[in-house]
């Protein structure tokens, strides 16, 4: 019986549940002294670049609600990312697990998390801008009267000449 | 007696000023070819339409004078003068339709901050920006730093107008013989430095992992950013984003570039390398931010903030040297700036960025030329206090060859820094009317002013309208150092008191 538990335990997979956010990336772009060297756990979308740091991880852009924070993470996490928030993109939207430094010794002082854990929480996904069509012929109309007025400025220059 | 604008002005005005929008309108091409470029159909339209706009505000109002005559001073105040707002808004119109701005007076501010190379920003959601509407931001940014009119007369848009456009806008100095010349050597230089800071930034990102077409981009818009002492960045955690201290380094060099005296430049483009040792303004700016350093040093020492020695010389120097060239970029996050920092730090970089950089560069601030001027006039004083009255005491400085500080010198730099430090008390006094620390207020309140953009917090999207709008006049009065704006005013005033009026007062007072 206990054999059977054991290898039921084993070959089914354990659910992995997200764990529940304990603060946000807007309270800890605020956050006290208190706060400082405590675990944490906030989500938010991945935007911008992923850029490579000394040490081989790889330093996040995470936002929400307005405010941004730097995340570091290993290369393992952050191959999660399947997309980086930018223009006509939202990014992956992660829930990360880590450390907070209101000034990261190792990092010069920098307000950063160290991620200790990374969860996807939503892939990215295109965002889509509609073309405004009665902006485009307004546009357009001007540009054609702009360059009448233009034309007549021209010819009033050379009369007067 | 003030001059008054009259018909003939208005219609002289209006035409050189339409001239400018229709320079205006060309420079938004560049946006809209980016637009093209990237495929962001939605927001090229946004900038045909500003295009439109422009060109045809710009259009006719040239058409209020055919063919004007030689400008005169008054008209070049004015034009002078609302070139920066006039542009602004018109600039204004394709990024308030972008969706990134609570209001499109918010927009407006944005705009203004761009062209007076402030860079305090209204933008909301600045990570999903485009490319066009950050490369609109920057363009501003570059013609702001340059000078609106200086491009404007480099380009040979203004005839007939002397030195009168060019000295409006707070320029004293002509670098070369002739103003078309100077404003071209103003040009070529800018240009030359934009494009070499843009191949060495677009270096370093590439070896940071950025994609090759993001790390052009963010290369060339960091170094207009930087030698425009603007501060604008395109991501929401400014240069924190990118993580590299080659990158602060070059900035650093590009910000001090910026805070340089084209005029000097000239003179050591020609081989005077050694004005460069001997040039008050260079002296005070270097022995200014020599203090500053190190007061911020024992500032910081003080609290438990950055008192490490690498945090303490990445962090603390480069924010001194931002505040200082009044640039206005930041490596530390708002939350450190003001509840981390000691008083002491907060308020040498308020002072710092008072201070500012050199007169006849891309920088703001009193000038380290005037405090250079003020402390040999102190310095010479005291010299007349103790000498007998008989004494004959001639005090010189070298900037731009040697001169003799005369009584008119001092007192035109006591009088522009007498007004400098007046708009940021009474720009101190409104933030603490509505509500703000005095500390931050006075913070602020130095940052617009000085076209700094350095920010305590309270200059953001959800701050009152009312103080919006003093925060541009700030921005609007340190661009033009003053005087100018001042002169407008005052000649506007005059120009709507009727002359009957007065002649019936100065009656009545004589009985």
């Amino acid at each position: 019986m206990h054999a059977i538990m054991l290898a039921l335990f084993m070959l089914v997979p354990i659910n992995l549940t997200f764990a529940e956010p304990t603060t946000s990336i807007t309270m800890l772009t605020g956050a006290a002294q208190q706060s400082d060297n405590q675990q944490v756990v906030f989500r938010g979308e991945v935007v911008g670049d992923l850029i490579s740091s000394a040490d081989g991880r790889v330093w996040v852009t995470m936002i929400d609600s307005g405010s941004a924070i730097s995340v570091l993470m290993k290369p393992e996490d952050a191959a999660l990312i399947d997309a980086t928030g930018r223009y006509e993109q939202t990014g992956t939207k992660l829930e990360v697990t880590g450390i907070f430094h209101l000034s990261c010794p190792t990092d010069d002082g920098l307000s950063d998390v160290h991620a200790t854990s990374v969860t996807v929480v939503a892939p990215g996904e295109p965002r889509k801008s509609s073309v405004n069509m009665m902006l485009l012929v307004a546009g357009l109309l001007l540009v054609v009267i702009g360059g009448l007025l233009a034309f007549l400025y021209h010819i009033f220059h050379e009369r007067m000449r | 007696m003030w001059a008054r604008f009259y018909k003939q002005d208005l219609r002289v005005i209006a035409h050189y000023l339409g001239s400018l929008l229709v320079l205006f309108s060309v420079a938004m091409l560049v946006p809209l070819l980016v637009s093209l470029l990237f495929g962001e159909w939605a927001v090229s339209v946004r900038y045909v339409f500003g295009v439109g706009m422009t060109l045809t505000a710009g259009s006719a109002l040239r058409l209020a004078k055919i063919s004007p005559a030689q400008m005169e001073r008054k008209q070049a105040i004015a034009i002078t003068a609302l070139a920066w707002m006039v542009c602004a808004f018109f600039a204004a119109v394709p990024l308030s339709l972008s969706g990134h701005f609570q209001s499109p007076f918010d927009a407006y501010f944005e705009s203004v901050s761009a062209l007076t190379a402030t860079g305090i920003s209204m933008l909301g959601d600045i990570d999903h920006l485009s490319v066009a509407d950050n490369m609109w931001r920057f363009t501003m940014q570059f013609l702001g730093g340059q000078g609106v009119v200086v491009v404007a007369l480099s380009l040979g848009i203004f005839t007939r107008t002397g030195n009168s456009l060019y000295n409006t806008e707070g320029r004293e100095e002509s670098v070369l013989p002739s103003i078309k010349k100077t404003t071209q050597f103003i040009w070529r230089v800018s240009s030359g430095v934009v494009i070499i800071g843009t191949i060495v930034l677009f270096i370093i990102f590439m070896f940071s992992g950025i994609e090759p077409l993001r790390s052009f981009f963010h290369g060339l818009w960091i170094t207009i950013g930087a030698y425009n002492t603007g501060g604008f960045a395109s991501q929401s955690l400014s240069l924190i984003y990118y993580h590299s201290w080659p990158l602060e380094v070059i900035v650093m060099v590009l910000m001090c570039l910026g805070a340089i005296n084209f005029a000097l430049m000239a003179r050591i483009h020609h081989g005077n390398w050694r004005e460069m040792l001997s040039d008050i303004e260079i002296r005070t700016l270097a022995t200014w931010i020599t203090v500053m350093v190190l007061l911020l040093v024992a500032a910081l020492m003080a609290g438990d903030f950055l008192t490490d020695f690498s945090g303490l010389m990445r962090r603390g120097i480069f924010t001194i040297v931002s505040a200082s060239t009044n640039t206005g970029y930041d490596l530390l996050s708002p939350n450190q700036t003001t509840s981390m920092l000691t008083s002491g730090a907060f308020f040498l970089i308020a002072i710092s960025m008072a201070v500012g950089g050199s007169a006849g560069s891309t920088a703001g601030g009193i000038k380290a030329l005037r405090v250079g001027i003020i402390f040999k006039g102190i310095v010479a004083r005291v010299k007349s206090v103790l000498l007998p009255p008989s004494a004959q005491i001639t005090t010189t400085y070298n900037h731009i060859g040697k001169h003799t500080l005369t009584g008119d010198i001092l007192s035109s730099a006591l009088i522009i820094a007498a007004l400098y430090v007046t708009t940021y008390l009474l720009g101190s006094l409104v933030g603490i009317a509505f509500g703000y620390g005095a500390l931050p207020a006075t913070f602020e309140s130095i940052s617009v002013t000085s076209n700094a953009g350095l920010s305590s917090g309270i200059a953001v999207p959800g701050a009152p309208l009312l103080l919006k709008i003093i925060y541009i006049l700030q921005m609007w009065m340190g661009r033009l150092e003053f005087l100018t704006l001042l002169a407008l005013f005052a000649s506007l005033i005059a120009s709507i008191t009727p002359r009957a009026r007065v002649k019936a007062f100065v009656r009545r007072r004589r009985g």
